[in-house]
């Protein structure tokens, strides 16, 4: 993992829709840190820009002003090119509807960061069947993601977006498509990854779960309300 | 490496649907199988008229009698009922004397008798020439010898035969002790020619018909034994037939003179018959007019190649343009994950590339499948020549590029936030 002092510094980042003629400002003056090892939350309600602000996050979007450094790097000015590659590079995602690949089957998924990073076969499988063992799905490496129950899909793209060793981790509605029985297990590997040193962005509607992280960031009409933290609970359920 | 394992992806997507990859296809498959075809066709027939001219002789001029239509029948008068047409001694001499760039003219005078093997008749020409015939016509047998000068000084009575004709009178012994009977004389076989077994629809133009079945005698013991007129019986009236030369060859000093010695061999005849009662063949002539029709082909080939591969590659851009849209949020969380939009092109790019030269082996399997069948079913010569594989593939390999340019760049372009919200 790379140090830096902080791994996400938003400085004054707005994010606008529409057109000129009538602009909708999503997220505005959001000025936000993350440091090496945080596990934080981003809570609000629908339409608070939460979504908006992962994909900024998450370099999937560029912010309409302001900037934003990632290991500091300011990639708010980065192309395409450029923004893929730090994707590929610094960024691992976990999504609420998984978002594996129907036809590939749970190794091949996992390997696919490394698979655009050009890594060796043997090097890949290597190191991927090391995460599918953590996340417990040994005996589900080679089945194809309609063969698994929700909860392995989830742990599979976990894995997956441990496969290049990010900076951070945004996981975006983890446990929305899951019972709560599985949620809890979710949660607990997410926590685990935190435990290990991992930056954590959890993004969530829900409080309960927002409670799991050392900080919690609230967002409502597109500005951040409040930045609280909490000291370490030990119940992690949902 | 990389490419690689696209590639072996690639295959695995396209088998995913094997029907929808198959039918996207076979434009290519038709387009690549039918030029391919054509190539081998076209190929088979210029190897084969090139041989048929090699065996003519680049260097002669061939000059046969034809029988001229009815009505311009000239009898010398009116009691006689003597038909007089073809090629004389008289236009051999002249033709020597007059062209300077004739080598040697070869007279030849058909014998029409019919053949027979003890009690079979067999279907072959009797022919009576000179020596050098042989030699002039690239004539070389592969057992006993062919006619000498002395054979036709002493008026023997020898021939030389093709091995097709030993087969067609099923003589079993030893060829040089073989007897034929010509008309009522007998002939001891002196020398076996191989087969020289065309398979061209081109046969009849070149005059060479029947050239296969050929029976050779001196001509001195053909004119002498049998004269030069021939008695044909039919529908009950006799009718006799005067033709002094059956065929005249001119064996030409350079290759550079044929054309200009054709015309004047042409002007010589013309002025010696009143009526056209010869044909002039030139080798060479029919070798540049077989170079003329290749230029036609070069030119409708592309033409139809590039049209039907056209057609084949709007079938793979259509299903490909699909296959983007279908697979959207494949596209958007491989996007996420890290794949630049030159991944995503490159990838799009060499399954559209794979499914192409799939076609393309495809069409070749059937347009040599193709060509074989047609070889067997007409007896045209198919030459499949190893550039026009490799072309097919190229071509195959660039429609893949082609048409594979746009979807892929499509699906690079694609915005990874609403791709992964695709569903």
């Amino acid at each position: 993992m790379i140090y830096a002092e902080t791994v996400v510094k938003l400085d004054r980042v707005e994010k606008v829709y529409g057109t000129p003629e009538n602009p909708l400002t999503v997220l505005r003056e959001i000025n936000f840190e993350v440091s090496p090892g945080e596990y934080v939350a981003i809570v609000g309600p629908s339409g608070a820009g939460k979504s908006t602000m992962l994909n900024i996050l998450g370099c999937l979007d560029r912010p309409s002003s302001g900037s934003y450094h990632l290991m500091n790097e300011d990639v708010a000015v980065f192309d395409d090119e450029k923004l893929s590659h730090i994707r590929k590079t610094r960024l691992g995602f976990i999504f609420q509807s998984f978002q594996l690949i129907s036809h590939l089957n749970v190794l091949e998924n996992v390997e696919m960061p490394l698979f655009y990073s050009r890594a060796p076969r043997r090097e890949r499988h290597k190191r991927c069947r090391k995460l599918i063992d953590r996340v417990g799905l040994s005996e589900r490496a080679h089945h194809l993601p309609s063969e698994l129950s929700g909860g392995e899909c989830q742990r599979a793209a976990i894995a997956r977006a441990l496969a290049n060793d990010p900076a951070m981790i945004l996981a975006d509605e983890p446990t929305g498509n899951l019972d709560s029985a599985t949620s809890g297990d979710i949660m607990k590997i997410i926590e685990e990854l935190h435990q290990s040193g991992r930056t954590i962005l959890l993004i969530t509607h829900d409080p309960g779960l927002a409670r799991a992280a050392q900080r919690r960031v609230t967002l409502r009409d597109g500005r951040i309300v409040s930045d609280s933290r909490t000291p370490k609970e030990a119940d992690v359920s949902v | 490496m990389f490419l690689f394992e696209l590639i072996q992806e690639a295959i695995r997507n396209l088998s995913r649907h094997k029907l929808r990859s198959l039918l996207t296809t076979l434009g290519i498959i038709f387009g690549i199988a039918s030029v391919l075809a054509m190539v081998a066709i076209g190929e088979g027939a210029r190897q084969a008229i090139l041989e048929q001219i090699q065996e003519l002789g680049v260097k002669n001029i061939i000059i046969n009698a034809v029988k001229p239509p009815e009505e311009q029948d000239v009898k010398d008068d009116e009691q006689s009922r003597t038909l007089r047409y073809g090629l004389t001694f008289h236009d051999a001499r002249q033709i020597a004397a007059t062209v300077p760039a004739v080598e040697e003219v070869l007279s030849v005078h058909d014998i029409e008798k019919w053949i027979w093997f003890k009690s079979r008749r067999l279907s072959s020409k009797v022919r009576g020439v000179t020596p050098n015939y042989f030699e002039h016509l690239k004539l070389r047998p592969f057992m006993g010898r062919t006619l000498e000068d002395m054979d036709g000084v002493e008026r023997r009575r020898v021939c030389v035969v093709r091995s097709r004709l030993l087969r067609e009178a099923k003589y079993l012994g030893d060829p040089l002790k073989l007897d034929l009977k010509i008309g009522v004389t007998y002939f001891r076989v002196v020398g076996v020619l191989p087969d020289t077994d065309f398979q061209s629809p081109n046969k009849a133009v070149l005059g060479i018909d029947d050239r296969a079945m050929e029976v050779y005698v001196p001509f001195d013991t053909a004119v002498d034994r049998f004269g030069l007129e021939s008695e044909t019986r039919k529908a009950g009236s006799r009718e006799n037939t005067r033709v002094e030369l059956h065929q005249i060859v001119c064996t030409i000093r350079s290759e550079e003179e044929v054309m200009s010695a054709a015309r004047c061999i042409q002007a010589v005849l013309t002025a010696l018959h009143k009526k056209k009662d010869y044909e002039i063949t030139v080798p060479l002539e029919l070798l540049q007019s077989q170079q003329r029709t290749q230029r036609v082909f070069n030119i409708v080939l592309p033409i139809i190649a590039g049209i039907s591969l056209l057609v084949g590659g709007i079938g793979i851009l259509n299903i490909m343009l699909a296959s983007i849209t279908e697979r959207t949020r494949e596209i958007g969380i491989r996007r996420a994950i890290g794949a630049s939009g030159a991944d995503i092109t490159t990838q799009f790019l060499i399954e559209t590339v794979t499914l192409a030269m799939i076609g393309g082996i495809l069409g070749v399997v059937v347009g040599v499948g193709g060509a074989f069948i047609l070889q067997a079913a007409t007896h045209w010569q198919v030459v499949i020549t190893p550039w026009a594989l490799a072309l097919s593939m190229g071509v195959s390999c660039f429609t893949g590029i082609a048409f594979g340019i746009y979807p892929a760049r499509r699906a690079a372009a694609m915005d990874p936030i609403q791709a992964l919200r695709h569903s």
